[in-house]
C-alpha cells in the first residue's frame, strides 16, 4: 500500500508540472522587443538630435531575417515588424522627430501579386532609410535541457549613402527541460 | 531474500494500482487507412491528403496528433502544396522541439505500453519531419527557415557500441546490457542508458546537403561549403555530387523521394520488441535526370531510410528502457519462484507469489507488446539533385529511377524569376508507377503556374472546358476573345465558383489543404510547377464537372443558349 501512495503523488506532480518544455521564441517575446526597440531608437544620437523640422526620413522595414537554429514562422517575423512599427512610443517618436515607417517592399510585392492590395498602392513610397533585423541564436543542449540565448539585431541605415546610422543587439534567453527526443 | 520479495510486491502493487487506475492500454496500434496508403502509393496525394485532413487529431495533447500532422505534411508537400502545408509544418516543428512531451506519461508507459504515449517518433523520423519542413520553407522561397529545419535535423546521436562490446547493436542487445547491469546493481541500468553512450555528430546526409542549399541559397557560402563537407563524410557515395554542386552552378534542386518507407512491427517473445522491416529494398541504383536539350545525369541515392531504422543510433531509448523493465522484472519473478519453491515453508509466500506471477505475466503478456506506430508515408530513400534551368523556357524534366519503371515527368518549371536566387522542388515518384498513366508530361490542363496554351482552355473546367486558371482579369480576357462567357464579368464569374463552394485561394481554406476541383474536390489551389501533383494533376485525364449549384446550372445553360445562338446563321 506504501508503493501505491507512493505513485499517486509522483502523478500528480506530473501532471501539474510547469516546467518550460520548449526554448523558442514566442509572439510575446516580440512584444517586449519592440518596446526595448522603440526605447533603444530613442536614445539614438542620429534620431536624438533631430525634431519636428529636420529632413522628413521615411523608413522602410523588412520582414526580420532568420539565421537563429530555430524556425521562427514567416507571420511571426512579420509580427515583430509590426510589433515595432505600430509601437505607441515610436509611432510618437515618428511624429517629434519628423520620420514614418512604411509598408516594407516584400510585403507591397505580395499584396499586390495576391490581389489585396490595390494596384497603384505605396507607388511613391520612396523610402530614405532601411531598418533591418536579424535574429541569431547560440544553443546548448544536454540529456535533460536545452538553453538558447537569441541574438536580435536591428540596424539602421540610409540608403543613399549606405551609412548605417544605428545598430543595436538585444538579447533574449531562453531555457527548457525535458529529453528532446521525447 | 527479503529484498527480493519486498520488490515483487511493489511490482504487483504497482500493477495492481494501474490496473485499477484504467490505465491498462490496448495493444493495437493503429495504422493508416489502407484506402489512404493506396492512394499514396498510387501518386494521388491530394486524395491521401484530404482524407488525411479530415481524420486531423485536433487535441495537442492526443497521442496521434504529432504522427496525423507529419502523414499530412507528407502527403500535402508530395501534393506540390507547400503554402497548403504551412500551418501542418508549423506544428510539427513546434512539437518536435518540445521537450519532454511525455513527462507525465512515463510511469506508466514505461511500465506497460508505449502506445499510450504521444508520438513523437523515433530519431530518424525526427530527423526526416526537420528535413521535410526544411523542403516545405524552402518551396516557399523562405530559405532562412529553411536552413533552420534542416540544422535541427542534425542533433547530436547517441552510440552504444562501446557499452555493449558489439559493433552495431540491436535495441534487444542494449536492453539485455542494461537489465543485466540492472541485476548486478540496483539503477545500474538506467545509468548505463543516460551516460553509458558516446554522443557523435549525426551522420544524416540529408540534413547536411539541405543545410548547405539553404546557406548557399542565404549567400553564406562557407557554411554551405563545410555542409557539403559533411554530407559527403556522411556518406561517401555523394562525393561527386557534392564536387558538382561546388563546381557548377545551380539554381534549382529537386529532392526526389522513392519507395515505401520500412513497416514497424512488434517481434521478440509476446512481440515486446519493436523492429523495423523494408518494405522497399535499399540498393545503390541512382536517379537519372532528363532534362530537354541537356544531357542525361544520374546521382547517387543520398539518404537510404532503411538503413536510418536498423541503426540503434536512430533509435528511442524509451524503448530499451520498456525492455528493459521487461527483461528485469521476468528475472525477477522467475528468481523470487525458484526461491519459494525450494523452501515451501511458507503457504502464504507462495500464494502471494503465485498470483503475483499470474497477474504480472497476463499484464506483461497483455501490455509489454512494442508500440509500432510510425511514420508510414515516409520514403525508402531520396536523391538530390542540383540543375540550372533558364527562367525565360517551361522545362519538361523527367526523373527515373535506374533499372525500373519507376519514373514521373516534371513539366512547366521555369528557372527562379530573379538572378542570384534558389528554388526547390519536392518531388516523390509514386511507389506503383503502373498506376500512373499521367507520367508523359504532356500538358492538358490550363492552369495558373503556366501560359502554356491546351486545346478547350478557352473555357472554364466547371463548363465542361479544360482551364483550371483562376477567373482573373487575363484569363477572363481569354474567355471572351475566344467567343465564351460574353455574359459573364470575372465577379460573377468568381460567384459562380463561390457558389460551387470552390475556393481560389489556401487563405480561403483557412490555411488548409484541399483536394482540387480536377480531383473531385473544392479546390482551385495549383500545385507548384515542377512537383508530381502539378504532373498528376494538369498532365492526366479527368472526369468532367458536376455542377453543384444551381446558380451554375443556369449560367451553363445561358452559355449553351448563346453558343447556339452564335452557330445559327
Amino acid at each position: 500500500m506504501r508503493n501505491f501512495a507512493a505513485i499517486l503523488p509522483c502523478v500528480a506532480l506530473c501532471a501539474c508540472a510547469s516546467v518550460p518544455r520548449s526554448s523558442r521564441l514566442t509572439t510575446q517575446d516580440f512584444t517586449l522587443l519592440a518596446a526595448d526597440v522603440a526605447a533603444a531608437l530613442n536614445q539614438a544620437p542620429a534620431i536624438r538630435e533631430r525634431d519636428a523640422a529636420s529632413p522628413r526620413w521615411t523608413i522602410a522595414m523588412n520582414k526580420a531575417e532568420n539565421l537563429s537554429n530555430d524556425l521562427i514562422p514567416s507571420r511571426e517575423q512579420w509580427a515583430l515588424v509590426t510589433s515595432v512599427r505600430d509601437h505607441a512610443d515610436l509611432v510618437r517618436l515618428g511624429r517629434e522627430k519628423n520620420f514614418a515607417l512604411i509598408i516594407p517592399a516584400e510585403r507591397l510585392r505580395e499584396g499586390l501579386a495576391s490581389g489585396s492590395l490595390e494596384p497603384g498602392t505605396a507607388a511613391d513610397r520612396a523610402p530614405t532609410h532601411e531598418l533591418a533585423a536579424t535574429i541569431l541564436s547560440v544553443s546548448r543542449s544536454a540529456i535533460t535541457s536545452r538553453a538558447d540565448v537569441y541574438v536580435c539585431e536591428f540596424r539602421l541605415t540610409e540608403i543613399g549613402s549606405g551609412e548605417l546610422l544605428w545598430s543595436q543587439t538585444f538579447d533574449i534567453k531562453r531555457a527548457a527541460h525535458g529529453l528532446s527526443f521525447d | 531474500m527479503r529484498p527480493r520479495m519486498n520488490h515483487l510486491r511493489s511490482v504487483i502493487v504497482r500493477l495492481a494500482a494501474c490496473a485499477a487506475l484504467g490505465t491498462l492500454p490496448a495493444c493495437a496500434s493503429p495504422r493508416i487507412d489502407p484506402r489512404i496508403a493506396a492512394a499514396a502509393d498510387a501518386g494521388r496525394f491530394g486524395v491521401a491528403g484530404d482524407a488525411l485532413g479530415a481524420s486531423l487529431h485536433d487535441n495537442p495533447g492526443d497521442r496521434e496528433y504529432l504522427l496525423s500532422r507529419v502523414q499530412l505534411m507528407l502527403a500535402v508537400l508530395a501534393e506540390g502544396q507547400p503554402q497548403a502545408a504551412e500551418e501542418t509544418a508549423n506544428d510539427v516543428y513546434a512539437l518536435l522541439r518540445r521537450q519532454g512531451l511525455n513527462a507525465d506519461r512515463t510511469v506508466r508507459s514505461v511500465v506497460f505500453h508505449e502506445g499510450v504515449r504521444i508520438w513523437k517518433g523515433e530519431p530518424f523520423e525526427q530527423a526526416l519531419a526537420y528535413s521535410y519542413i526544411g523542403m516545405q520553407k524552402a518551396m516557399l522561397g523562405e530559405w532562412d527557415n529553411a536552413r533552420a529545419a534542416a540544422q535541427s535535423s542534425l542533433f547530436l546521436l547517441r552510440d552504444f557500441s562501446r557499452a555493449t562490446g558489439k559493433q552495431n547493436p540491436t535495441t534487444l542487445d542494449i536492453a539485455r546490457r542494461a537489465a543485466e547491469a540492472d541485476r548486478a546493481d540496483a539503477g545500474e541500468g538506467d545509468r548505463l542508458l543516460d551516460h553509458g553512450y558516446v554522443a557523435e555528430q549525426t551522420d544524416f546526409a540529408l540534413g547536411y546537403l539541405l543545410t548547405a542549399i539553404a546557406s548557399k541559397a542565404l549567400g553564406r557560402e562557407d557554411e554551405a561549403s563545410d555542409n557539403l563537407t559533411a554530407a559527403a563524410r556522411a556518406n561517401p557515395r555523394l562525393e561527386p555530387l557534392v564536387e558538382q554542386m561546388r563546381q557548377r552552378p545551380f539554381n534549382t534542386v529537386l529532392f526526389v523521394d522513392y519507395g515505401r518507407g520500412p513497416a514497424k512491427i512488434a517481434s521478440g517473445p509476446d512481440g515486446a520488441v519493436a523492429e523495423f522491416l523494408p518494405r522497399t529494398r535499399s540498393d545503390d541504383r541512382g536517379l537519372t535526370v532528363r532534362v530537354e536539350g541537356a544531357e542525361p545525369c544520374t546521382v547517387p541515392v543520398a539518404q537510404d531510410v532503411n538503413s536510418m531504422a536498423r541503426s540503434h543510433r536512430w533509435r528511442n531509448l524509451e524503448e530499451v528502457r520498456a525492455l528493459k523493465s521487461t527483461l528485469g522484472d521476468l528475472l525477477l519473478v522467475g528468481g523470487v519462484a525458484v526461491a519459494a519453491n525450494s523452501r515451501g515453508d511458507n503457504r502464504d509466500t507462495q500464494m502471494a507469489v503465485g498470483a503475483g506471477m499470474a497477474l504480472l505475466g497476463a499484464l506483461l503478456k497483455a501490455g509489454s507488446t512494442a508500440d509500432t506506430r510510425h511514420a508510414e508515408l515516409l520514403p525508402q530513400r531520396t536523391y538530390v539533385v542540383p540543375l540550372w534551368l533558364e527562367p525565360e523556357d517551361e522545362h519538361q524534366i523527367e526523373v527515373q529511377v535506374e533499372g525500373s519503371e519507376s519514373r514521373v515527368t516534371l513539366a512547366s518549371l521555369r528557372g527562379p524569376a530573379f538572378p542570384d536566387t534558389m528554388q526547390l522542388r519536392y518531388v516523390r515518384i509514386p511507389a506503383q508507377p503502373d498506376r500512373a498513366p499521367w507520367r508523359s508530361g504532356e500538358l492538358r490542363y490550363a492552369n495558373p503556374r503556366t501560359d502554356e496554351r491546351v486545346p478547350g482552355d478557352e473555357t472554364p473546367y466547371i463548363f465542361g472546358g479544360r482551364c483550371v486558371r483562376l477567373p482573373d482579369a487575363e484569363t477572363v480576357r481569354r474567355y471572351h476573345d475566344a467567343g465564351r462567357l460574353t455574359n459573364l464579368t470575372g465577379v460573377e464569374l468568381e460567384n459562380l465558383y463561390r457558389a460551387e463552394g470552390i475556393t481560389l485561394t489556401v487563405e480561403d481554406q483557412r490555411g488548409a489543404f484541399a483536394r482540387h476541383v480536377l480531383d473531385g474536390g473544392t479546390s482551385l489551389v495549383a500545385p507548384l510547377a515542377g512537383t508530381t501533383g502539378y504532373s498528376r494533376l494538369f498532365c492526366g485525364e479527368h472526369p468532367p464537372y458536376k455542377p453543384r449549384s444551381d446558380e451554375l446550372r443556369r449560367a451553363i445553360a445561358e452559355e449553351r443558349a448563346l453558343a447556339g445562338a452564335a452557330d445559327r446563321p
